[in-house]
């Protein structure tokens, strides 16, 4: 007979041979597999793609392993599927965020209907613990990067730092509390439509500004997402994703301000002085007078503008740590429930 | 070391170099690519911030190294 102490024990066997986390599992066992299989509605053996940095096939069946110890609902494998494709794009470049000292984490927004389905928290401590569905999609890609793809911590996996989103990363929008088109729409998808865009990112940064007006609102933000290391030498292809809290955009609503407008001054605003540069004793590429402005980005469309968070608080969050399109380009996935 | 084992298997000699923060890494990537034990120079950290004499530095400490692998016999690589 099986006892608890046998179920500890094995629990405790994945740890030890570095196949999770850090944290317990659920050991993967052939009934919840096949169940985690069917609500995918693919077969087993379909190869979802190549997984870096040792290039190895993954299957629906080993998605569906890592999903199952990762505390997964059936539920919740047409996100899972959705988000694994999205990060095998060759675009997106999965070797780089597993390996790079630079530490990033992979954020997962899920937009549509599904978000409801499975109870994703896309409003207060959006980033943070308690919420099932948040916590085990994010783990799932994490386990996979780790058991499939091979990128152990401080082996493959050299970020000098990483971050807490390493953990889970995952955030539905607020699209019901919004007034604005949600990211899947401003990237072509029908409302109707539910999908999941992963985009590579520093951890978020919180904007708290008690600011009545929106222009010194969208000024703080444009603030926070302005380090001098992150303006660079100006004119950045890498991409950035702003989390507008409910305060702060009915703030923005109450003034008119569309998402367009929004996106464009944020754009004209983040950056910084020549004049910053010369004083921090950093050198820019070309010369330009003291008072011109070095904006951070290449275009507007780098500015990703989503609703979320909780309902108390003056604050919204800059998510960023681009870096070139070439490194890694942010993906877009239809589930297909 | 992708680079180096990918040169090399197209017939091309070629040597990886990283610098010491690095080695477990190396060490890892040639093991999941088939080729425990390829060896491969190793160098002190930093790079990146180095100025070009500082450079030269490491290159002097590569390049016996370099040199080294380059005439190696195969059956003495492993």
């Amino acid at each position: 007979m099986t006892t608890i102490a046998d179920y500890v024990k094995l629990v405790n066997r994945y740890m030890d041979e570095d196949l999770t986390d850090g944290l317990p599992v659920i050991p993967p066992y052939r009934e919840l597999i096949a169940e985690m299989v069917e609500a995918s509605g693919l077969p087993a053996n379909h190869v979802l793609g190549i997984v870096p940095p040792r290039n190895v096939e993954l299957t629906v069946e080993t998605a569906a392993i890592n999903a199952v110890m990762a505390g997964c609902l059936p539920e919740y494998m047409p996100v899972v599927i959705a988000m694994l494709e999205a990060v095998l794009e060759k675009e997106f470049n999965l070797v780089w965020p597993s390996t790079t000292t630079k530490g990033v984490a992979i954020m997962v927004i899920v937009n549509g209907p599904i978000r409801k389905k499975i109870k994703l928290n896309c409003q207060g401590n959006v980033f943070g613990p308690g919420f099932r569905a948040n916590a085990t999609i994010g783990r799932t890609l994490r386990l996979i990067i780790n058991n499939v793809g091979g990128a152990k911590s401080q082996i493959l996996d050299k970020s000098v730092f990483g971050h807490m989103g390493k953990y889970t990363y995952v955030i539905g929008e607020d699209e019901e509390n919004s007034p604005f088109t949600p990211l899947h729409v401003d990237r072509g998808f029908k409302p109707e439509d539910s999908t999941v865009t992963v985009l590579a990112l520093d951890a978020p940064k919180m904007v708290v500004d008690f600011s009545p007006a929106g222009e010194t609102v969208l000024r703080a933000i444009a603030d926070v997402a302005s380090p001098l290391v992150n303006v660079g030498f100006g004119g950045k292809d890498g991409e950035m994703v702003v989390l507008l809290g409910p305060e702060h955009r009915a703030t923005l609503v109450a003034e008119g301000w569309t998402k367009e407008q929004i996106r464009q001054f944020l754009f004209e605003h983040i950056g910084r002085k020549v004049s910053d540069f010369k004083a921090a004793k950093r050198n820019l590429p070309f010369t330009k007078g003291d008072d011109e402005f070095i904006r951070a980005y290449k275009s507007p469309e780098y500015i990703n503008i989503v609703c979320a968070g909780g309902g108390a608080g003056r604050i919204s969050a800059v998510c960023d740590g681009s870096v070139p399109e070439k490194f890694t380009k942010s993906q877009t996935k239809k589930i297909r429930i | 070391m992708h680079d180096g084992i990918e040169i090399e298997k197209r017939g091309v000699p070629a040597v990886v170099v990283c610098t010491e923060q690095f080695t477990k890494t190396g060490e890892a990537i040639a093991q999941m690519r088939g080729l425990p034990g390829y060896p491969f120079v190793v160098i002190p950290h930093p790079i990146a911030n180095l100025e070009q004499k500082e450079l030269a530095g490491r290159a002097e400490i590569a390049f016996p190294q370099v040199v080294m692998l380059l005439t190696l016999q195969t059956d003495q690589a492993d």
